[in-house]
């Protein structure tokens, strides 16, 4: 026993050692110069980096970044013209010039060489790795002494929550596909987001001009302007790629429609009556207000529906609601819920009618601090909604702030799907754990959920366009297949016992020809997150 | 005898509640938390830290963890399946790391041991060189190596078995995963079976044996095997605590939903309950194991039964 409590003294204090030195994000501690505020430093970086190859080299469909925006994110409201086409690029590739920016830096600094670390993430993919080394390594010909620090992404992600770290490898996946997804993150006081404190009254000013404008091409107009002073002017933060992602779809099916700005729509699957498909992630959470991955969404989306869902372009139609009505300054918009909309369980008997209040409901629940859902700010910050209302039991009335361009859209999203509040009620803690606790109001029923190895859908025969998936030949059941393996996954495909396999590292070339094989442009934009005050504030 | 085991059995429980403290320790100076995400802000971190009473003290929260567990309640997921409770998560995962692991124990010991006694009992022939090949092949080649050829030549190109774990059909779709994890524990049972096995026969109280004319199949099997399974079976527990708890390469491979999986998933995701959960079950099986083995030896060999009734 003795023995037992010196071990585990010992190991206290090991612990205590390690847990109180520092986490590696940190710069050098002989520096105390602030070098990151010097301008010239951040534009070295700019330029240093050729951000054609990096994307080359991941080889995976990856694009380099033109800007802080993506490409196909959002388009010009009046022209349909896509932000970058409208923008054009605002980053550029130049060693000479990065050399000069540098050796001005230098002097600037009073130093001979600027060391600094670079934080990235490693279970984040293959192509972070990639890139991080790639990126190392274009600096590294400019003159800065560059360290890789590498971390499991929750700890990178603490990391510069505390300002403990540098220049990072970071990403932003876009919540809605409209500019504002990206701009409100670099904005002064968004201390959550903007981790490296980037600070410019321009940017603030245009930002909030922006959002409060009800011109919808002023509107444009600033946010073109501020991503020119956040990335071309300042170089607040560095742009480096857009991810890609290569899988193969097997040629016999289709109509598996790919967003880079939603949620991906699985709904109109055709081809084969019963589909399996790879999902190399497990749903996170069934509660679709909740939930906060892209796997949980795609599945959301399949049992539930909102009052609008979006199309292959990324255009939105009706879904739940039968028809609506915008009052002319397009602040109160008032929807019909469909007649045949009900609630059906696990085995597809129907609960009740849909109705207005379920919106009502949902939207309540959605902003309530006790259920601290991530996307608790989609109805206000997002919607622009300042007040709903169930009007009768079929309608919903709902009024804005001020015109929102991007409001029917938006309400594809499931965070803003209606809910069963007495069944979450009666469910308790046991709410949204498997598929006997949750009900479906959408083209699909998740019947049944293995955690970790697979969730299988049936149609819903209750749904109100089921004719009309049955005359396109949609998909009558739905499988996905939890495999992180992209091996045995490739193995699986070919033996043809999965129709979607997603590829990576050197299978990605192997199958470059292969029928089927696809080259997804994803919204997730990565760049360099410049921690602007570091080395002692 | 009793009062030995009664002792080893106290020591156990107070050996696994220090480990329960130091695992709930480290939990809280892991970085991070299981709440850091780009899209959450500092307030509704905050929200949640209450929510799930992490914003208390580290002892409120060992106490509280301790005594939900005496129900056998070991709280929530906070990031791989939110909400879910972790004991059921941990009993659905185990037992299926349980039945691969079993399969695999089951298959090394057999194997293994008949591949040891084969080169023992032909001691510097061409079996027993044959057998050491095959022994250091085992050992040296990684498990996900074998489980990949064993995937592409018997389940994809000869279609015998299948490529993945299946639900409907547990048997047959744990044999390729048995067999790639049961690949080291059969080579290191033989070569440990085999030496073990040439000491004891070389023993004088063999040539004893040996002299009083005693028949040989006889000598082997009373005399020999009895004496070389002692220290065997010392190595064989821990063998079968890894086998059992799961391995995460394995399970990846053949897309097995099993717990050396949760386990790497909770530590990457900061999920503390379902950490300290598979870390705590495995300390369990390893004690357990090891206590179990500690008993066996006293009933295999009465030498050591004697010494600690003595003591």
């Amino acid at each position: 026993m003795k023995k037992l409590l010196a071990i585990l003294l010992a190991l206290l204090i090991l612990v205590g050692c390690s847990g109180g030195g520092n986490n590696g994000g940190g710069g050098t501690e002989e520096d105390d110069v602030v070098i990151f505020q010097n301008e010239n430093v951040r534009k070295a970086i700019g330029y240093a980096i050729d951000r054609v190859a990096v994307a080359k080299s991941l080889n995976d469909g990856s694009v380099a970044a033109e800007g802080i925006i993506p490409f196909k994110l959002a388009s010009n409201p009046v022209t349909g013209v896509d932000f970058r086409d409208d923008q054009g690029s605002v980053v550029a590739y130049d060693v000479e010039q990065a050399k000069q920016y540098y050796a001005k830096a230098c002097e600037e600094l009073g130093k001979d060489k600027l060391k600094l670390n670079l934080l990235y993430g490693t279970n984040e993919g293959d192509s972070v790795i990639k890139a991080a080394e790639q990126i190392a390594y274009f600096l590294e010909e400019v003159g800065f002494e560059v360290t890789l620090v590498s971390k499991q992404k929750k700890e990178r992600l603490q990391l510069m929550t505390d300002g403990d770290y540098d220049v990072a490898l970071t990403r932003w996946g876009p919540d809605y596909a409209d500019p504002q997804t990206y701009m409100d993150l670099y904005v002064s006081y968004n201390t959550s987001n903007n981790a490296g404190r980037y600070n410019s009254a321009t940017y603030d000013k245009q930002v909030e001009d922006a959002e409060a404008t009800t011109d919808m091409s002023e509107r444009w107009q600033l946010f073109l302007d501020a991503e020119k002073t956040l990335v071309q002017e300042d170089f607040g933060v560095i742009p480096v790629f857009q991810a890609g992602g290569a899988m193969i779809i097997r040629p016999t099916i289709s109509g598996i429609e790919f967003h880079s700005a939603a949620v991906d729509n699985y709904r109109h699957i055709v081809g084969k009556d019963e589909v399996n498909l790879i999902t190399n992630t497990d749903i996170v959470y069934l509660d679709y207000q909740y939930a906060t991955d892209g796997t949980s969404f795609i599945a959301e989306t399949l049992f539930t529906s909102g009052l609008t869902e979006l199309d292959a372009d990324g255009n939105y139609k009706l879904d739940l609601a039968e028809s609506f009505e915008m009052s002319e300054d397009g602040t109160v918009y008032t929807f019909k819920i469909r007649d045949d909309a009900n609630w059906v369980d696990v085995n597809g008997n129907v609960v009740r009618t849909v109705t207005a209040q379920d919106f009502v409901d949902g939207w309540d629940r959605l902003i309530s601090p006790e259920l601290a859902s991530d996307y608790s700010w989609w109805i206000t910050d997002v919607l622009l909604a300042k007040s709903w209302e169930a009007v009768d039991e079929k309608t919903f009335k709902v009024t804005l702030e001020k015109p929102n361009g991007i409001f029917l859209g938006c309400l594809a999203f499931p965070s803003a799907f209606p809910i069963n509040k007495e069944f979450i009620d009666a469910q308790g803690d046991q709410y949204a754990t498997s598929a006997e606790t949750i009900l479906s109001c959408g083209p699909y029923i998740l019947k049944s959920w293995t955690p970790g190895y697979s969730y299988e859908f049936e149609r819903n025969a209750d749904y109100y366009f089921d004719d009309e998936y049955t005359a396109a030949g949609t998909a009558k059941k739905i499988v996905f297949r939890v495999l992180e393996d992209t091996q045995t996954a490739l193995m699986e495909y070919e033996a043809g016992n999965l129709d979607t396999v997603i590829l990576s590292g050197e299978q990605v070339d192997a199958n470059k020809g292969v029928e089927g094989y696809v080259d997804r442009l994803q919204g997730y934009l990565f760049y360099l997150s410049i921690n602007i005050n570091h080395y002692g504030e | 005898m009793k009062k030995y085991i009664v002792k080893r059995v106290l020591i156990s429980l107070a050996t696994l509640f220090v480990i329960l403290l130091v695992l709930f320790i480290l939990m809280d100076l892991m970085p991070g938390t299981p709440f850091n995400d780009e899209k959450l802000t500092e307030a509704q971190k905050a929200l949640l830290y209450a929510k799930y009473g992490l914003d208390k003290p580290l002892v409120t929260r060992f106490f509280l963890y301790c005594k939900n567990m005496l129900k056998g309640d070991l709280g929530v997921s906070y990031a791989i399946n939110k909400n879910f409770a972790v004991s059921g998560m941990v009993k659905d995962r185990l037992g299926i790391s349980i039945a691969v692991g079993g399969m695999a124990m089951f298959i090394g010991t057999v194997l293994g041991l008949v591949l040891g006694i084969l080169a023992a009992l032909n001691h510097n022939s061409w079996i027993d060189n044959l057998c050491s090949a095959i022994s250091v092949l085992g050992v040296s080649i990684p498990s996900y190596v074998c489980a990949l050829l064993l995937c592409y030549f018997v389940a994809y190109r000869l279609g015998w078995l299948p490529i993945l774990y299946n639900v409907e059909q547990p048997f047959i779709s744990l044999i390729l995963p048995a067999i790639a994890l049961s690949v080291s524990p059969t080579a290191n049972i033989a070569r440990f079976t085999r030496s073990e096995m040439i000491d004891v026969m070389n023993s004088d109280y063999i040539l004893l044996v040996e002299s009083k004319g005693v028949k040989n199949w006889k000598m082997i099997i009373s005399h020999v095997l009895r004496n070389t399974l002692i220290p065997v079976i010392t190595v064989m527990g821990p063998i079968l605590v890894n086998l059992l708890t799961g391995s995460s390469v394995i399970e990846k491979i053949f897309g097995i939903p099993g717990i050396g999986r949760l386990m790497i998933t909770a530590i990457q995701e900061n999920d503390y309950n379902v950490t300290i959960a598979c870390a705590f079950v495995y300390s369990v099986m390893y004690i357990v194991v090891m206590l179990f083995v500690d008993i066996l030896y006293g009933v295999i060999d009465p030498r050591i039964r004697i010494a600690k009734e003595e003591k």
